[in-house]
């Protein structure tokens, strides 16, 4: 008897640890949802669709942020995916073999670095070279798109994208180097022999075969983006601005938060903070939970 | 098509590839270089040992920073440690059921939660209920992004522990629990010893859940009640400050922060790769 | 029959270990089919039959490890002595302090080292003995497993430095120091070369003058040189019993004779 009452403790420790997980996001969700209420009742739907955002008024409105977490994470995904599956590629298919641990590692590193440091540098390094240097550049021989129109002042949204861009990398890389990797030898030599070049072979069987894995990948990282904070904090401007030119300082929901939350006095700024934080909380629930969904769900029909 | 082309073609799709490692690797030591020698020239002892001090006033230090860091990690260790590693048992060791399944999942989605929402929720939760800020708010926070970190590692150790070594202990007559305890995490301690590794280093560079739980303060605490400075909020504080000293102490932080992050996940890696027997 | 059955009995009287309408299941599909036999103190019994035909579920039932399988279930009754093993009140965790077992291939802890694998059960039963004690149990056991001479200078060292057949006899020591009053070992020496199996073949040899002994094999040589009794099972049945010399020389079945000729499984 005595031993089935410490079964049955350690048993119901590990089920309420279970549960304490569980609780925590539900948790998360309903103390978003009811500090929201005053800034829901008082807004409604408009908060979701006007374009103001103004503390001393006490009119607030998400679209600002909305906007800007929309545009530098599609900046981050159209620089960093292309990037990410190159080096996938490459350590899964090109580097020798005693290479892949080591250059994995490299390339996991960036990813170990913490976001205030990569805000450090965006803001002290990256800024200045925008200003001065792409920013003019790309104003004179694109400037005829409305994206590069306007004077680059350093921070905003494209060098909030470039920075986010290289976050999401190893996040990327390395989810689809898992990918890429457990597609079969034999499909790969079948490729080659039926006189594929190596990268015919690469396009049409590795990636045709990891495709729905590394989109995954894209979603994760693209999860990322969408909630980094500090990092964007720093460098993207922080004025609730929308504005076509991504040299433009604006905001990120994140950044917004990060910004206003402990100067917020007004109970009703503090209320539509948090309701910012609630959509950012939706936004990224279902992004991750539905790739999530669809890794699970791969792994076990294995 | 001419094969020749093709083969060019193949060449140059390669040789993107390898740009882009390159480019990735560039990133990584720019990025890292530039600590090294913005961080380099701004540190000194005074850093280690002194408070904060007004702006314009030569010296100052963040000694106080470094200590809340470890303060705050070791609060999130002492709530997360435990909840991650049974919730790991619980998902590997007794979940033939739904449960299971959700926890996981659960949990796997809460580890990509944004860090600055979970800030919000300790907020609500902890600070306005405390009526102020608290290194136990920061702690708190710094543990939720550690759970899962834990149950994850937990999670893949226990999986690769094989069950004929679960049947050998049963077969002596031991109850499940203590299998679980003396021969399953045991067998599986040295994937979660890494995965703890990386959760510390992952919770030590975390700032935005600190901003309005912990906060920051310029002067000694290790009290649970009252708010507490940290390496990143005082790193952010001093970067997006005008003063130039200020901007140099944020750097010479961020190196050590850097070293420390880094420290952890290189011990972590190395920690991995010792001789597991399966 | 009649009479050597009580000849026997004279000898060895006491049963060990009785099956009652026993059936198992791996989810819907049944494995075994209504097991009825019986097992006396202090022999060695065999079990042998083609492969899947369930005696590594049979033998796993009599441990009741078989439920531990996900979707496992079973019927029937099983007694140790005069204790239905099955009963609903009684707690699987002491029986399995009686009933040791040596699994097909050796399954020592990894994260202990030689030592404490050999105390292993009363490390994780939480059994307080003193150093000396554990000593000596240590040492007996190892002796009892024929291994004593090869570990003795390394006991403290990582068991994954003995070879295959080391390991598997310090798994019956390990298995021996909780003094349980019957060992099942399912195919023990499968995996090992000759040597390793003689050695351990002896070591069975010396054990059941104190422990009852169910070894499941498909060697059929080591049946006939080890084993008092045989038990022949075919498809989740038991087809035959009897006496090891009975059974070579002469069965009642043609299947088991089928069987034990080669002539098929
Ligand atoms: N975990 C399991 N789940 C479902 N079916 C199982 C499981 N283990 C064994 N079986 C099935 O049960 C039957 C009996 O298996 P068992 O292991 O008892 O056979 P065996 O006589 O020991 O064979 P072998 O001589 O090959 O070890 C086989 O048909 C097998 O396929
Ligand atoms: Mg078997």
């Amino acid at each position: 008897m005595r031993k089935n009452i410490g079964e049955r403790i350690f048993k119901n420790l590990t089920l309420l640890s279970s549960l304490i997980i569980i609780l925590v996001m539900g948790a998360i969700f309903y103390e978003l949802l009811i500090a929201s209420i005053p800034s829901i009742k008082r807004f409604g739907w408009r908060f979701l669709i006007e374009t103001i955002w103004d503390p001393v008024i006490e009119h607030f409105s998400a679209l600002p942020s909305i906007y800007g977490t929309i545009i530098t994470s599609i900046i981050a995904l159209i620089l960093g995916f292309p990037i990410s599956i190159g080096i996938a590629i490459f350590i899964s298919e090109i580097c020798p073999y005693y290479l892949k641990q080591p250059l994995s590692f490299i390339i996991e590193l960036l990813g170990a670095i913490p976001s205030i440091i990569y805000g450090m540098w965006g803001l002290f390094t990256l800024a200045p070279i925008i200003q001065i240097k792409i920013g003019p550049f790309l104003n004179k021989y694109l400037g005829f798109l409305p994206f590069f129109q306007g004077y680059p002042m350093g921070v905003g949204f494209l060098t909030a994208g470039i920075v986010l861009a290289i976050m999401i990398i190893p996040t990327i890389s390395s989810i689809s180097r898992e990918i890429i990797s457990a597609v079969p030898k034999e499909q790969r030599e079948g490729a080659l022999a039926l006189g594929m070049t190596q990268w015919e072979m690469i396009w049409k069987v590795v990636l045709g075969n990891a495709k729905s894995g590394i989109f995954a990948g894209g979603i994760l990282g693209l999860g990322r983006a969408l909630g980094e904070t500090m990092a964007v904090t720093m460098v993207i401007g922080n004025s609730p601005k929308i504005s076509l030119s991504l040299f433009s300082p604006g905001y990120t929901i994140s950044s917004t938060i990060a910004n206003e939350f402990t100067e917020a006095v007004g109970k009703l700024h503090l209320s539509s903070l948090i309701e910012l934080a609630l959509i950012l909380f939706f936004i990224t629930f279902f992004t991750i939970a539905l790739t999530r969904y669809f890794i699970i769900k791969r792994i076990e029909k294995r | 098509m001419n094969y020749r082309i093709r083969k060019i073609y193949s060449e140059i799709m390669l040789g993107l590839c390898v740009f882009s490692f390159i480019l990735g690797v560039f990133f990584l030591f720019w990025i890292l270089g530039d600590l090294f020698i913005k961080g380099l020239s701004s540190l000194n002892l005074s850093l280690f040992i002194e408070l904060p001090k007004p702006p314009g006033i030569p010296g100052g230090g963040v000694a106080n920073a470094i200590v809340g860091t470890l303060l705050l990690s070791i609060i999130a260790g002492i709530i997360g440690i435990p909840i991650g590693i049974l919730a790991g048992v619980y998902i590997v060791e007794y979940g033939n059921n739904r449960l299971a399944w959700w926890t996981r999942f659960i949990s796997e989605v809460l580890s990509g939660i944004p860090t600055i929402i979970i800030g919000v929720f300790v907020y609500i939760l902890i600070v306005i209920s405390m009526k102020r800020f608290s290194a136990l708010a920061g702690g708190v926070a710094l543990s939720i992004i550690m759970i899962p970190i834990i149950t994850k590692a937990t999670e893949e150790s226990l999986k690769m522990v094989p069950n004929s070594v679960r049947e050998a202990s049963y077969a002596l007559g031991a109850p499940k629990w203590r299998t679980i305890i003396k021969v399953v995490l045991p067998s599986g301690s040295s994937g979660i010893v890494t995965g703890i590794m990386s959760a510390f280093a992952r919770i030590m560079g975390e700032t935005a859940p600190l901003l309005f739980t912990s906060l920051n303060s310029s002067f000694w605490s290790l009290r649970l009640d009252q708010p507490i400075a940290s390496l990143t909020v005082t790193i952010y504080n001093y970067a997006t400050s005008p003063y130039k000293e200020w901007q140099n102490i944020a750097w010479a932080s961020s190196f050590i922060l850097a070293m420390i992050v880094l420290l952890l996940n290189i011990l972590a890696k190395y920690y991995a790769r010792r001789k597991t027997h399966f | 029959m009649q009479e050597e059955k009580h000849i026997f009995k004279e000898e060895k009287n006491l049963e060990k270990l009785r099956t009652e309408n026993l059936n198992a299941w791996f989810s819907s599909l049944q494995i075994l089919k209504n097991i009825n036999i019986s097992i006396k103190k202090n022999t060695l019994t065999a079990i042998i039959g083609p492969s899947g035909c369930g005696k590594t579920t049979l033998l796993r039932c009599f441990n009741r490890l078989h439920e531990l399988t996900p979707g496992a279930r079973i019927e029937g009754k099983v007694f140790l002595e005069d204790l239905n093993i099955y009963d609903n009140n009684l707690d699987p965790v002491l029986i399995r302090r009686r009933i040791g077992m040596v699994f097909q291939r050796p399954n020592l802890f990894y994260n202990m080292n030689i030592y404490e694998n050999v105390i292993s059960g009363y490390i994780l039963n939480k059994r307080k003995i003193s150093k000396e004690e554990l000593d000596n149990i240590v040492e007996k056991s190892l002796r009892l497993a024929g291994i004593w001479d090869e570990v003795k200078d390394r006991l403290k060292n990582h068991p994954s430095e003995l070879s295959g057949g080391q390991q598997q006899r310090v798994c019956i020591a390990r298995a021996l120091a909780v003094e349980p009053e019957v060992l099942l070992m399912d195919e023990p020496t499968s995996a090992l070369d000759p040597i390793s199996t003689y050695k351990i073949e002896d070591t069975i040899k010396t054990l059941k003058d104190h422990v009852t002994i169910i070894i499941v094999t498909h060697n059929m040589q080591q049946a006939a040189r080890i084993s008092d009794e045989i038990i022949f099972m075919y498809m989740g049945e038991v087809i035959e019993v009897g006496r090891t010399s009975e059974i070579f020389t002469n069965p009642k079945k043609k299947l088991t004779e089928d069987y034990i000729t080669g002539r098929f499984g």
